[in-house]
C-alpha cells in the first residue's frame, strides 16, 4: 500500500494529441489559429452566416433561404423545412429549422468569450491583439442579432459560463439591451478590424469592409423592425447608423459592382464563377474545392423554381410596373414574359432561349424544353414552369455532390440598398443618394433610373401602408437580391406578413399553355383559377399539406422550442405560441 | 511489505518500472522460499479425529508425511480411534493414535507397520515373502476418463481388510488372498466401482467423473475455489456448452446459459462483438463487465471457443472485488484448456454450415401496376403530386394481365424516361438463399510427468450473402500453452494465444444496398434491357452499348461489382510467461507478465462506378452514363497499434489440515498499461482503381493520428474460513489506482465480504440426508469501482486541434484551428457499485440442482452530464452525481437423471429478471425525455390510440391535433386526449405536466431464460436450446423505413398494402397510406404500435452420434440447425431480438451443419 500510495504519480496520464490551454495563447499565430475555429463555427447551419451552399444532402444552404418565402416554390420531399415554415407549419414542439435555437450557437458566443477572456494573454502588439478580438466581436454581434431577428429576445453572454453560473437560469435579455451589446460589438469591429488582413483574400479573413456592411444590414433591421412593429425605441438612431456604415463602405471602401459593359450577363455574373478571387464585387463568399469539399447546389439549382408573385414583381424596362406599363406584354404567350422586362428577370428566370447559354439541362442536345414541369423528362423539372437560373453555374454540370461553386456571402450591391432603404425610411433620401445607390445597380442591366420626381404608384403596393418611394425601394430590393436569402427576413421587418398568406402560384395553365406545353397531358401538376383573373394557373401545391399558407402576428418570431424551455422555464415564449 | 522508493518520473517508463518491480518480488520469492526449504526437513503431524478407523487415520498420517504403512493382522484397520496432535512429529503421533488400542508400531524400509503388541515384529522382506506364497498380486493404473492419472483412490480388496492409495502416477499394488474376488475403487468425485479379479494380476481401471456438483472446482479470481464451499453468486459454463455448435464466438454460445448473463447482437455480422452484460442495467453510462481471458483482459470474442474449457461468471461484489475498479458489473473468466495427462490427444474437428438470412415477414408487392397506381396516391396524398406519370402506371397495370409478357412488353419508353413495368425484387438479385460456412480445428494435447501441453489452430472462413462481390470474413487462432514442472517446487508456463481476423466487404457507400437489397423500390429498374428497340424502331445499336448496365441510386449491383472493397485486418498476439513456486506444502507463489501486440490495417477504396443516369426510370439522354454517387473516388489507409502489459503476482496460501478449521489466504499485486496509436491516412482521385495505393492518387490528402494511454495498479487479497465445512467466510478486496482521474480520487478501496452456511450438514439435518444432497444459503456484501467511464483523459480540459472545411485560402488546404477546450470537473472520480446478494443451492438425489439468487446493486455516483440550458456552451461537464437501484433474481434448476444404461437425460433451465429504477439524478424540472428520481430505466412515454379516424364526424369531434402534425384524414392517427384539454400536446413534457402522454411500456427484458434439455441413447445425444424473453415492449424506432414504417420511405412491401387503412379497410393496422419522409404526425409513440418483444427463439438443435470405430477413441458425427425459428408478439416484419430495431446491415442467420469430430 505504502508502494502504492508513493509512486501514485506513475498513474499520471496526459493527453498525447492535444493543446493545454495553460501552453497557450503566445503568440499571434496562436491568435490566428484559434480564430480559425469561428470560421468552422460559423459555417454550421445552425445560424446564417457563412453557412454556404448545401454540402451533403442538406438543403439549408444560403441560396435556399427564399424557400420560405414567396420568391420560390419548393417541394416538400427535397426541401421540408423551408416548405414548413413558408406554410406557417412550424410548432414549440421541435425546433423549427436547423438554423432555429441551437446549443451550436451558444457554444460559438462561448468559443468567441474564451478567446476574448485570453487574447491579452499574448506577448505581442495591443494593435496586433485587437484586430483578433476584433474579428471574434464582429462574430459574436452577426451571429447574436441574427438570433435576434429570429426570437427577439435572446441570451446575451460575454464570459464563459461555467455549470454553477447563475446566468444559465437568467430570463432571455430584453431586445433593446442585446441590441446595444451587438451594436457595441458591430462598432468595436468596424473600429479595429484591418481594412485588408493581406491573406490575398481567397477568401480570407473578414475585413472591416465586410464589418460595415454586416453593421448595415444590422441595424438596418433592427430600426425597421422597431419602426414598423412599434417597439424599442430609437429606431432612427439605427437607420442612421446603417446609412453611416453603408455610405463608409461605398465611399471609401474598395469594392465595385461587377460589370463588363454585358448587361444581359453581368447581374448574376458572380454567381456562375468557379472562383471569385479577385471579383470586386464581391466582398466575401465561401470557397469550396473539388475533392476537397464540395457542395451539392449545382446538382439541386432545379429545385428552386420561381412564382408567379416573384415574375410578375419585376418591373418593364420604363420603369412601371405591369400593372401600369404599356409595355408589358401579358402572359398568355410563355416568351412574352420577358419582353420589355428589367433585364434581371432574364438573369433570375430562364428564358428558353437560354438554356443552351447556362447550358440548364447539361445536355441541350435532347431538346428538353422550357418550361419544363413535373412530368415531363429529366429530373430538372420545375413545379412552377419558372426555371429558376440566377445561380446555374454552366461550368459546374456536375455530378451528384461534386460540385464546387462558391457561395457569394457579401456583396457592394446590398449595401446600396441598404443605403437607400435606411435614408428613404429616415425620410432623407435625394435623388444623388438614389443615383448613389440603386440606379448604379440599374445602369448595371441597363434599366432606367428610378427617378425621385417620377415614382410609380402600383395598385397592388398601395395597401401595404408605405409610401411608393419605399414599396419601389422595396420592390428593387427584392429583385435585386432575389434567391439570395434577404426576403425572408425583409418581410418580417417591414411586418409584410400578408404576403405570405397568399398562395403560390406558376405559370399561366391556361387551355393554351396546355395544349401547347402538354398535348399528352404528362404534367403531373395541379391548376386552378386565380382569384381576380379569371384564368388558370399551376397550383404546385394544390390538394397538400402545404396549400393554405398560415402567417399569423404570432409568425414574426419563431417560437422557443419546448427542449430548450424545460431546461430553463425562465426562458419563456413568444407571443402566441404559448 | 514491500519498501521501494518512487522510481524517477523520467525513467523509462513502463519496463523500467516493470523491472524494478520484478526484482522485487524476486526477492520476495527467494525469502519466502528459505522459510520453505527449513520446513521440509521437519514435517509436523497435525490430526483431529473423532471416530475414525485406523485406516483412515494412517492415510492422513501419510499425506502429511509420506510414508507409507502396513497392517499385521486383518482387523486393525478396522480399530476406531480418537486423536489430536498439533505439530507433532511422527512418533509422537503415533503415540497418541495408538494409545490404549493394544497397538504397537515400528518403522521398516521406511513403511510404518502396526501390529498387535505383543506380536512378533516381522521385517518387511518376511512380510513380503511370506504374504505372497499364498497371495496374488494385483497392480495397475486408475486414471479418468480422459486418462489422466488419479492420484489417492483408495483400492480395497472387498470383504478384506488390504487398502492401498495410487501414486501419483495413479500406479498402485494389492495383494489379494482370494484370486476370485473383488477390488473396489473409490475416491472423492468419482463413481465408486468394484472389479472382479478374475486372477488377472494387472487391472487398469478408468473411473468416471461423478456427475455431483458438489465436486465440482469453479475458476475464481487468481484462483480456484470448490464448488460447495462458493459463498458469492457465479454462474459457470463447460466446454460442453461451445462445442459441436454452429457458433463463431464464444457470445453466441454464451447466450442464455447463465442466469443472469445477458448477451445482445445487433446483428448477424460475424465482426459484431456481442454485447455482454451481468445482471442487467449497469449504469446511466453503460459500463460492461471485465472480462478476462486466463486471467488477461483479452476479446474473448475473438478467441477460438472450442479452446474454451470453462467459463466463469462472478455476478456479484463479493466474487468480483477482488478485480477492483473494473468489475463493477461483475466479471467474465475465461479459462482454456490445457494438456491432461494420458496419452497424446489429437482431435480434429470440421463443419460446413449453410446460412440463410432471416427477413422477418418479408412480402414482396405481388401486383406491379396495381402497387404503381397504390404509390401514386400515396403521394398524392402529402404531396399532391404523382410519382410516376399515369400512362406508366396504366401500362403497368396492363401488364400485369400479360399472359406471356416478352422482353419488350416488360419496358415503356415515355417522355424522356425508359421505365419498367415489372417488379424488380432487389433481394433475390443482390443476395444469395444461402451463405456458406467452414470451420476447421485441430488440437494436439497431452502431459509427461513434467510437461503439459495444449496446441491448438483453427480457422473460419465464412462468406456473406451478396451475389456480387460477396463478403469475406476469416479468423485464424492458433492458441498454445505449454506448462513444464521443473522441480518439486518450481513450474513455469507459456501460453502464445494469436488470432487474426481478416475481411474483405465491397465499399460501403452509406449502407445503400444493403437497405435496397430488401424491399425498396420495387418498381425501379436495375439493369438496362436489351429492347428490340428503346424510343423509336432502329435505335438499337445506339443504346446497346448501355445494356447490362445498372441504374444509379436504387440499385446496389454496379456499386457491390465496381465498388472499390473494404479490406481489414486485425492481428492479435498474446504472450504470457508465469511462474510458480511451491515452496512448502500448502503455499503457493505466482508471477506472470502477459504482453499484447495488437495490430490491425483497414483499407478502404471507394472506387468509381459507371452508371446510368434516371430515378424511375432509365433518364434516356446522350451522357446517360456518369458515376453516380461513386463520384469522388478515394482511398484510406489506416494503421492501428495497440500495447498492453499485465502483471500479476500473488502468493495463495492454504491449511487444510487443521481439522475442523479450514484457511486460505491470498494475496498479490496487479498492473497494467496499456498503449494505443493510430494513423489514418486518405487521399482522392485514384488514378485507376487498379491500383488502390495512396501514392496512386492526384488529390488531396488528409492525415489524422490517435494516441492515448491508461495505467491501472492494485493490490488484492481473498481470505477464507470454512469451519466444520459447514460455515463458510469469505472477505475480498482490492486498492486500486486508475490514471483515468486526477491524482486526488485515483485509489479506492473496495472491499467484500460473504458467507455462506451449509444447513445440510447440520446434525438436525440428518433426516434429510437420504435425498437432500446439500443444502446452503450464501449472503454476500460488496463495494466495487468503476473507472472505465468517459474518455482516457475525462478530467483533463484540452485544446484540440481539428480542420476546417471553411477555405480561408485556396491550394486545397483545410483551415487549421485549435478548438477550445470543453468544460471538465476536476472531482471526477469512480462510480461506485455496492451489491448485495442473497442465494441458496440445494441438490436432491444428486438428480436435481437447483440454485437461486436475489440481489440487489446500487450504482452510486454515476457520472451524468446534467441537463443545463444550451447557454452554457459545452456539453456540460461529466459529474458523479446519479445513483440507480437494480434489483432482480436468478435462478437455474438442472434435473438430470440416468434411466438405463442407454437412456440418460438432462434439463437445464435458467431464468432471470432484474429491473432499474434511478434513485438520484439531477433533473429538477422533471423533464421527462431525460432521467429523473423514480423513473424505471427503459420506459416508453407515448399517446394512448383512440384508433384510425374511422368518419368524419369522429375526425371533426376530436380533440385538436395540430402540434403533431397537419392536415389529418381519415384513415390516420386519433390520439386520446387524456388531459381533456382539446388539444393533443406533449404538455412541458415534464412529470408535472405530461400532456397527453403517459407511460405505455418498458423496454427492460423481464424474465429471460434459456432451457437446454438433452437425451442421450446409446450413441445418440439430441441437444435442444432455446431462449428468450418473456416480457418486453419495445417501439419500432420512426427511422425503421424498412421493416415498419413504409410510408417514411418509398419502399412497398405487400403487407403494408394489405394492412393498410382505406375505406374498404377499415380494420387495419396502419394508418392510411401516404408518403411522407419527415412527417411523423402517425408515428409517435403510441398504445397501438407498441410491440409486445416477448420471445422465445430455439436457438440450437444438436443430434450427434458416436461412431464405435477402432482407430480412434472417439469420432462423432452431428448435424446442427440454428436460429431454426423464433415465436414473438411483434409484428410480423420485426425481429424481436435485434437490439436495435433498425434494418442492420447484416441479418441473423437460420444456419445448418454438418460436423464431425474425432478424437485419436
Amino acid at each position: 500500500m505504502v508502494f502504492l500510495a508513493a509512486c501514485k504519480k506513475d498513474l499520471d496520464k496526459y493527453p498525447l494529441t492535444t493543446v493545454s490551454d495553460e501552453t497557450f495563447w503566445n503568440t499571434e499565430n496562436d491568435l490566428i489559429v484559434y480564430n480559425n475555429v469561428f470560421y468552422d463555427y460559423a459555417k454550421s447551419n445552425a445560424m446564417r452566416l457563412l453557412n454556404g451552399n448545401h454540402e451533403g444532402a442538406t438543403r439549408d444552404g444560403q441560396y435556399s433561404l427564399d424557400g420560405m418565402t414567396d420568391n420560390d416554390v419548393r417541394s416538400f420531399s427535397f426541401s421540408p423545412n423551408h416548405v414548413r415554415i413558408r406554410a406557417g407549419q412550424i410548432t414549440p414542439d421541435t425546433n423549427p429549422i436547423s438554423f432555429g435555437w441551437n446549443n451550436t450557437c451558444f457554444n460559438f458566443v462561448r468559443a468567441i468569450n474564451i478567446g476574448l477572456a485570453n487574447y491579452d494573454r499574448a506577448d505581442i502588439d495591443q494593435s496586433i491583439i485587437d484586430k483578433y478580438k476584433a474579428e471574434a466581436r464582429l462574430f459574436r454581434g452577426w451571429m447574436v442579432a441574427d438570433k435576434v431577428s429570429l426570437y427577439g429576445d435572446y441570451p446575451w453572454i460575454e464570459k464563459e459560463l461555467n455549470i454553477d453560473s447563475e446566468e444559465l437560469f437568467d430570463e432571455r435579455t430584453p431586445r433593446d439591451v442585446v441590441m446595444a451589446k451587438v451594436l457595441e460589438d458591430l462598432n468595436f469591429a468596424c473600429e479595429f478590424l484591418p481594412d485588408d488582413w493581406g491573406d490575398g483574400g481567397a477568401p480570407g479573413r473578414l475585413n472591416r469592409w465586410s464589418a460595415l456592411l454586416i453593421k448595415s444590414r444590422i441595424c438596418l433591421f433592427e430600426g425597421t423592425w422597431r419602426k414598423y412593429h412599434g417597439v424599442g425605441s430609437d429606431a432612427n438612431m439605427w437607420l442612421e447608423a446603417a446609412a453611416a456604415a453603408a455610405k463608409e463602405l461605398i465611399d471609401n471602401g474598395p469594392y465595385k459592382l461587377y460589370s463588363t459593359g454585358d448587361a444581359a450577363h453581368d447581374y448574376n455574373a458572380i454567381f456562375q464563377m468557379s472562383d471569385l478571387t479577385g471579383v470586386d464585387e464581391v466582398m466575401y463568399w465561401r470557397r469550396y474545392e473539388q475533392g476537397v469539399i464540395q457542395n451539392s447546389w449545382q446538382i439541386y439549382y432545379y429545385m428552386a423554381t420561381v412564382s408567379k408573385d416573384m415574375v410578375e414583381d419585376y418591373l418593364c424596362t420604363d420603369g412601371l410596373p405591369i400593372t401600369l406599363s404599356s409595355s408589358y406584354q401579358g402572359d398568355e404567350v410563355y416568351e412574352d414574359i420577358w419582353v420589355n422586362r428589367d433585364p434581371r428577370m432574364r438573369q433570375s428566370v430562364l428564358h428558353p432561349d437560354d438554356v443552351g447559354y447556362y447550358d440548364y439541362f447539361a445536355f441541350p442536345a435532347n431538346g428538353i424544353g422550357v418550361p419544363n414541369l413535373l412530368g415531363m423528362s429529366g429530373t430538372a423539372t420545375t413545379i412552377t414552369g419558372y426555371h429558376q437560373v440566377k445561380h446555374v453555374n454552366q461550368e459546374q454540370n456536375l455530378n451528384f455532390h461534386d460540385g464546387f461553386t462558391p457561395c457569394v456571402i457579401l456583396r457592394f450591391g446590398e449595401a446600396l440598398l441598404n443605403y437607400a432603404e435606411a435614408r428613404a425610411e429616415l425620410g432623407v433620401l435625394t435623388q444623388a443618394d438614389l443615383d448613389l445607390s440603386i440606379n448604379k445597380l440599374r445602369d448595371r442591366v441597363g434599366m432606367v433610373h428610378m427617378d425621385l420626381g417620377n415614382i410609380p404608384v402600383d395598385p397592388r403596393y398601395t395597401s401595404d401602408g408605405v409610401s411608393p418611394l419605399i414599396a419601389e425601394i422595396r420592390r428593387e430590393r427584392r429583385v435585386e437580391l432575389f434567391g439570395e436569402g434577404f426576403r425572408y427576413d425583409d418581410i418580417r421587418r417591414w411586418k409584410q406578413g400578408a404576403k405570405f398568406r397568399h398562395k403560390d402560384y406558376g405559370m399561366r395553365w391556361d387551355e393554351a399553355n396546355r395544349n401547347r406545353f402538354d398535348p399528352n397531358g404528362v404534367v403531373s401538376l395541379q391548376y386552378e383559377v386565380v382569384p381576380g383573373t379569371g384564368v388558370e394557373y399551376i397550383a404546385p401545391n394544390k390538394g397538400g399539406d402545404f396549400e393554405n399558407p398560415v402567417f399569423e402576428e404570432k409568425h414574426y418570431l419563431w417560437p422557443i422550442p419546448v427542449s430548450a424551455r424545460s431546461q430553463n422555464p425562465n426562458v419563456g415564449q413568444n407571443p402566441g405560441w404559448e | 511489505m514491500i519498501f521501494l522508493r518512487c522510481v524517477k518520473r523520467d525513467a523509462h517508463s513502463f519496463l523500467y518500472r516493470f523491472m524494478l518491480i520484478m526484482k522485487i518480488t524476486v526477492f520476495f520469492i527467494m525469502v519466502l522460499l528459505l522459510q520453505a526449504v527449513a520446513e521440509t526437513k521437519a514435517q509436523k503431524i497435525t490430526l483431529r479425529v473423532h471416530g475414525a478407523t485406523l485406516q483412515e487415520v494412517m492415510t492422513k498420517i501419510q499425506r502429511q508425511q509420506g510414508h507409507s504403512f502396513f497392517f499385521l493382522g486383518e482387523q486393525i484397520a478396522k480399530t476406531l480411534v480418537d486423536a489430536k496432535v498439533e505439530q507433532a512429529d511422527l512418533a509422537e503421533a503415533m503415540e497418541v493414535v495408538l494409545a490404549e488400542k493394544g497397538l504397537d508400531w515400528y518403522m521398516e524400509d521406511k513403511t510404518i507397520v502396526i501390529k498387535r503388541s505383543g506380536n512378533q515384529r516381522l521385517s518387511v522382506q518376511d512380510i513380503k515373502s511370506t504374504e505372497v506364497s499364498q497371495q496374488h498380486r494385483v497392480s495397475g493404473r486408475v486414471t479418468d476418463e480422459q486418462g489422466a492419472p488419479l492420484e489417492g483412490v483408495t483400492v480395497r480388496v472387498v470383504g478384506g481388510q488390504t487398502t492401498v492409495v495410487t501414486d501419483l502416477n495413479g500406479r498402485y499394488s494389492i495383494d489379494v488372498s482370494d484370486e476370485n474376488g473383488k477390488l473396489a475403487y473409490s475416491i472423492v468425485g468419482f463413481e465408486s466401482i468394484e472389479l472382479p479379479i478374475d486372477g488377472e494380476s494387472i487391472i487398469d481401471v478408468s473411473m468416471k467423473a461423478s456427475v455431483s456438483y458438489m465436486d465440482e472446482v469453479v475458476v475464481v479470481g487468481y484462483g480456484t475455489q470448490k464448488k460447495v464451499n462458493l459463498t458469492g453468486a457465479i454462474g459457470v459454463a463447460g466446454s460442453e456448452r461451445l462445442e459441436n455448435r454452429t457458433i463463431t464466438s464464444a457470445g453466441q454460445g454464451l447466450q442464455g446459459v447463465v442466469p443472469g448473463l445477458n448477451i445482445t447482437f445487433n446483428s448477424g455480422d460475424p465482426n459484431q462483438a456481442a454485447d455482454f452484460n451481468i445482471r442487467g442495467f449497469e449504469s446511466i453510462n453503460g459500463g460492461a463487465p471485465l472480462i478476462l481471458v486466463d486471467g488477461v483482459p483479452m476479446d474473448v470474442e475473438k478467441i477460438n471457443p472450442n479452446d474454451i474449457k470453462s467459463v466463469s461468471v462472478l455476478k456479484d461484489a463479493s466474487s468480483a472485488a477482488i478485480y477492483g475498479a473494473r468489475a463493477a458489473f461483475g466479471v467474465i473468466l475465461v479459462e482454456t484448456k490445457k494438456g491432461l495427462a494420458g496419452k497424446t490427444r489429437i482431435n480434429f474437428s470440421t463443419q460446413t454450415t449453410l446460412q440463410k438470412a432471416i427477413f422477418p415477414g418479408y412480402e414482396p408487392v405481388r401486383d406491379g401496376g396495381t402497387a404503381r397506381q397504390i404509390q401514386n396516391e400515396a403521394n398524392k396524398i402529402t404531396t399532391g403530386r404523382e410519382l410516376l406519370p399515369q400512362p406508366v402506371i396504366d401500362a403497368a397495370l396492363a401488364y400485369q394481365e400479360l399472359e406471356n409478357p416478352t422482353v419488350d412488353d416488360a419496358w415503356m419508353y415515355y417522355e424522356g424516361f425508359l421505365y419498367p413495368l415489372e417488379n424488380t425484387y432487389m433481394k433475390d438479385l443482390a443476395l444469395r438463399d444461402f451463405a456458406p460456412q467452414q470451420q476447421y480445428d485441430f488440437s494436439i494435447s497431452g502431459a509427461s510427468e513434467r510437461a503439459s501441453y495444449y496446441v491448438s489452430a483453427g480457422m473460419i472462413n465464412k462468406d456473406g450473402f451478396f451475389r456480387y462481390g460477396n463478403e469475406k470474413y476469416k479468423r485464424y487462432n492458433v492458441l498454445s500453452k505449454i506448462d513444464f514442472q521443473v522441480n518439486d517446487w518450481l513450474a513455469l508456463d507459456n501460453k502464445i494465444a494469436f488470432s487474426s481476423v481478416l475481411n474483405n466487404l465491397p465499399h460501403n457507400y452509406g449502407d445503400q444496398w444493403y437497405y435496397q437489397s430488401i424491399a425498396k423500390h420495387f418498381y425501379s429498374p436495375h439493369t438496362f434491357p436489351d429492347l428490340t428497340y428503346y424510343i423509336e424502331p432502329g435505335d438499337h445499336d445506339k443504346w446497346a452499348p448501355y445494356i447490362g448496365m445498372g441504374l444509379d441510386n436504387r440499385n446496389p449491383l454496379p456499386y457491390l461489382k465496381n465498388g472499390g472493397r473494404d479490406l481489414g485486418t486485425d492481428n492479435d498476439i498474446w504472450l504470457t510467461q508465469g511462474i510458480t513456486i511451491t515452496p512448502l506444502k500448502g503455499l503457493k507463489i505466482r508471477g506472470d507478465f502477459s504482453y499484447r501486440y495488437f495490430w490491425s490495417e483497414d483499407e478502404r477504396v471507394a472506387s468509381q462506378v459507371d452508371v446510368l443516369r434516371g430515378f424511375n426510370g432509365f433518364e434516356m439522354v446522350d451522357d446517360i452514363v456518369y458515376k453516380g454517387q461513386s463520384a469522388n473516388d478515394w482511398i484510406e489507409s489506416g494503421f492501428a497499434k495497440n500495447t498492453y502489459y499485465v502483471f500479476n503476482t500473488f502468493a495463495e496460501y492454504v491449511r487444510d489440515d487443521l481439522g475442523d478449521h479450514y484457511f486460505k489466504v491470498l494475496a498479490g499485486f496487479n498492473q497494467e498499461y496499456g498503449m494505443n496509436h493510430g494513423v489514418v491516412t486518405r487521399s482522392t482521385q485514384l488514378l485507376s482503381p487498379l491500383i488502390p495505393s495512396l501514392s496512386a492518387t492526384t488529390g488531396t490528402r488528409t492525415n489524422s493520428d490517435s494516441k492515448n494511454e491508461v495505467m491501472l495498479r492494485g493490490v488484492f487479497y481473498r481470505l477464507n474460513y470454512v469451519y466444520k465445512d459447514k460455515y463458510l467466510f469469505e472477505a475480498n478486496g482490492r486498492y486500486d489506482g486508475t490514471s483515468r482521474f486526477p491524482s486526488e480520487s485515483r485509489f479506492g478501496f473496495f472491499p467484500s465480504v460473504s458467507v455462506g452456511w451449509r444447513v445440510s450438514e447440520e446434525p438436525f439435518m440428518d433426516g434429510t440426508s437420504t435425498w437432500l444432497d446439500n443444502l446452503k444459503i450464501r449472503a454476500s456484501y460488496g463495494q466495487l469501482g468503476n473507472q472505465n467511464v468517459g474518455s482516457y483523459y475525462p478530467y483533463i480540459s484540452s485544446m484540440s486541434p481539428g480542420t476546417s472545411t471553411f477555405l480561408l485560402a485556396g491550394g486545397g488546404n483545410l483551415t487549421n484551428f485549435i478548438a477550445p477546450g470543453g468544460l471538465v470537473s476536476n472531482t471526477l472520480t469512480w462510480e461506485s457499485v455496492s451489491s448485495q446478494n442473497i442465494g441458496v443451492d440445494f441438490t436432491v438425489k444428486n438428480k436435481l440442482d437447483v440454485e437461486f439468487d436475489y440481489f440487489i446493486r446500487d450504482t452510486r455516483d454515476m457520472l451524468m452530464e446534467k441537463s443545463y440550458p444550451g447557454t452554457l456552451g459545452a456539453a456540460a461537464p461529466s459529474e458523479n452525481a446519479a445513483d440507480l437501484r437494480n434489483k432482480g433474481w436468478e435462478l437455474s434448476v438442472t434435473w438430470r437423471d440416468k434411466v438405463s444404461s442407454d437412456w440418460s437425460y438432462r434439463i437445464n433451465l435458467s431464468l432471470s429478471d432484474y429491473q432499474t429504477e434511478i434513485t438520484k439524478y439531477n433533473n429538477p424540472t422533471g423533464a421527462i425525455g431525460d432521467y429523473y428520481v423514480g423513473k424505471k430505466v427503459g420506459e416508453i412515454w407515448g399517446y394512448k390510440t383512440e384508433g384510425l379516424f374511422q368518419t368524419t364526424e369522429e375526425l371533426e369531434n376530436a380533440a385538436d391535433q395540430s402540434r403533431l402534425g397537419s392536415n389529418w384524414r381519415l384513415g390516420d392517427v386519433h390520439y386520446a386526449d387524456l388531459d381533456n384539454n382539446g388539444e393533443i400536446t406533449t404538455g412541458t413534457n415534464t412529470l408535472d405536466d405530461t400532456g397527453d402522454r403517459i407511460r405505455i411500456g418498458n423496454t427492460t427484458p423481464r424474465y429471460a431464460f434459456g432451457i437446454n434439455p438433452s437425451v442421450k441413447y446409446k450413441n445418440f445425444r439430441l441437444d435442444v436450446f432455446a431462449q428468450g424473453i418473456l416480457k418486453r415492449d419495445l417501439y419500432p424506432s420512426r427511422g425503421n423505413f424498412l421493416r415498419f414504417w413504409p410510408f417514411k420511405s418509398l419502399s412497398m412491401e405487400q403487407w403494408w398494402i394489405d394492412d393498410s387503412w382505406s375505406p374498404e379497410n377499415p380494420n387495419a393496422y396502419f394508418p392510411l397510406k401516404q408518403f411522407a419522409y419527415s412527417d411523423n404526425k402517425n408515428t409517435f409513440e403510441q398504445t397501438r404500435y407498441l410491440q409486445n418483444a416477448a420471445y422465445m427463439r430455439l436457438k440450437n438443435v444438436t443430434l450427434s452420434y458416436d461412431i464405435p470405430v477402432k482407430f480412434a477413441s472417439n469420432a462423432q458425427v452431428y448435424l446442427n440447425g440454428t436460429n431454426l425459428f423464433v415465436i414473438s408478439g411483434t409484428y410480423k416484419t420485426l425481429d424481436p431480438e435485434y437490439s436495435s430495431d433498425l434494418v442492420p446491415r447484416y441479418m441473423f442467420q437460420k444456419s445448418f451443419t454438418l460436423g464431425l469430430r474425432v478424437t485419436l
